[in-house]
């Protein structure tokens, strides 16, 4: 019983807040830049440099 | 019957691991997300790690091998982040819509089993910082006892797991500095123990092997098993930022620097053991031992135990609840107990650390093509889209309910992936079956393979209708 009532009480937080969201926040807003993706191509760029050069010394 | 304070605690845990957060909630920056990821990664496990690859790599390659394809790795599969941060969830939601709900928890119960094997190896670096501080004082423990001196941190490490988050908020105050404080003497020594010509002419023992690549594939197969252990629990605090790319760069830094920095730092380690003595070894705390001045030892020792106890405590904990989360009407202190006896069985067998490097594999083998599925779905299938109300079954009939709650084509990638490492490389036996393991190893291939197979099997036509993908 009182497992049941924990999972019914968890899903009513879930669906508070899935509700909250959708009203509030633009979920389909994509804050990941163009800066952020030319710094990862850097990271994995010079990721991979640095393993050949380890491979090679 | 009323509920304890501490249940009530570890219910509104699991509902907030589970619950997507609101904007309000998100209080991080990079800086709080980077340095609380760092406490975590920098567990004392690292420095058994850096050993065991500097068995087969020189200083150079161990430069090249450790910081390379841990930066690479993370960068690449930490891209999801994104999500975890836009959406407030963590990855085990998102999973849902990949492998089903019941997929899900199988899934979840492997990922466990795979990563709890790092816990044994805590519980085996405490007791043998036991042995030795016990050394220190003229007793010396018999090797076939050592594995109870683990259980000792197994048994303290449960004792705070059962005592809820206001237990676990406590130990970790204690653990973060305690392993701070054991890597900044690590590093100390590493970097002053010997003379550092010794440290840059040191070559490996390499006879084993067929050449220097084979070696170096190896340490390398062994790296990207380090850099893959992080990603299904890496989720959890980065959803906690306000920002994407705080959340994303925090992540990608903490377990693609700052952790391999500390494996780094354990392999000068065995190298300035091996200039000094001749002997390498893949135990930090019998090197601590031998390298450091009596009074450093002695606290480096103690700060490793009280560091173990916390993991272990912390571990036993977050594994709990992700276990909860997807099975709730199960009592977490029976969670506890199971991953007590685990851990346990795996100390007492005492062979986890000398089986290091099979266990890494079998669990890169599992977790390489899941975070290659999620990849591909995130930004191929989903185009970073994701129904909050079908993940979390809001509505009558879920589009992620799939058959019966179990998604065959995600789970099916999955095992695909895994088969096609076996076919390369076996990590009991170390037995390479293929040329492939020369030039990008296996866990790659199993990464390639299981992305490769979800984004074919979606785009068809079936597979389309049975993803719902419009």
């Amino acid at each position: 019983m009182k497992q049941t009532d924990y999972i019914s009480e968890q899903q009513q937080e879930v669906e508070r807040r899935v509700e909250y969201l959708e009203q509030n926040v633009d979920m389909n807003a994509n804050h990941f830049g163009r800066r952020d993706w030319i710094a990862v191509g850097i990271t994995v760029v010079v990721s991979l440099a640095l393993l050949i050069w380890g491979f090679f010394a | 019957m009323a509920k304890s304070q501490r249940e009530k605690q570890i219910e509104q845990e699991t509902t907030l691991g589970i619950a997507p957060l609101l904007p309000e909630e998100k209080k991080y920056g990079f800086l709080d997300a980077f340095l609380v990821i760092s406490g975590y990664a920098i567990a004392t496990w690292c420095y058994t790690q850096g050993a065991c690859v500097a068995q087969m790599l020189d200083f150079r390659q161990l430069i090249g091998n450790t910081f390379g394809i841990n930066i690479l790795v993370m960068a690449i599969v930490s891209l999801p982040i994104v999500f975890s941060v836009r959406y407030g969830i963590d990855v085990w939601i998102w999973f849902r819509s990949i492998f089903g709900l019941n997929g899900c928890k199988i899934l979840t119960v492997l990922a466990v089993l795979a990563n709890f094997p790092w816990y044994a190896v805590c519980a085996e670096l405490f007791s043998s910082s036991m042995s030795n501080l016990l050394a220190m004082g003229g007793i010396i423990v018999p090797e076939s006892l050592q594995p109870l001196l683990g259980v000792g941190s197994i048994l303290l490490g449960t004792a705070i797991a059962v005592g809820g988050p206001t237990a676990i908020q406590k130990s970790t105050r204690i653990m973060v500095p305690a392993m701070l404080g054991v890597g900044i003497i690590v590093v100390i020594i590493a970097m002053t123990a010997v003379p550092i010509d010794g440290i840059l002419t040191y070559k490996p023992d390499i006879s084993m092997y067929s050449g220097r690549s084979e070696a170096y594939m190896r340490a390398l197969e062994l790296n990207i098993a380090f850099a893959f252990s992080w990603s299904v629990a890496m989720f959890v605090l980065p959803r906690l930022c306000k920002k994407e790319s705080q959340g994303y760069w925090a992540t990608t830094v903490s377990y693609g620097v700052i952790a391999p920095f500390f494996c780094f730092a354990g392999g000068v380690l065995a190298i300035a053991m091996f200039v000094k003595f001749g002997v390498m070894s893949n135990d930090p705390t019998y090197i601590l031992a031998r390298l450091a001045s009596p009074p450093v030892a002695l606290l480096s020792l103690i700060l490793v135990a009280f560091a173990n106890i916390g993991t272990q405590g912390v571990g036993s904990y977050m594994n709990a609840l992700v276990l909860k989360s997807s099975f709730p009407k199960v009592n977490y202190n029976v969670f506890v107990a199971l991953l007590t006896l685990y851990v346990l069985a795996l100390t007492i067998w005492n062979k986890v650390v000398d089986y290091f490097s099979s266990f890494l594999a079998v669990e890169t083998y599992l977790y390489a093509p899941i975070m290659a599925v999620l990849l591909v779905d995130f930004f191929f299938i989903k185009h970073q889209r994701l129904s909050l109300r079908d993940a979390y079954f809001l509505k009558e009939k879920s589009k992620y309910t799939f058959s019966k709650g179990f998604n065959f084509i995600g789970l099916g990638s999955i095992v695909i992936g895994f088969v096609s490492a076996m076919l390369i490389f076996n990590p009991v036996t170390g037995e390479i079956y293929s040329p492939i393991f020369y030039y990008c190893g296996a866990s790659i291939v199993s990464f390639f393979v299981g992305g490769l197979v979800y984004l074919i099997a979606c785009k068809t036509k079936p597979g389309k209708k049975y993803m719902h993908i419009d």
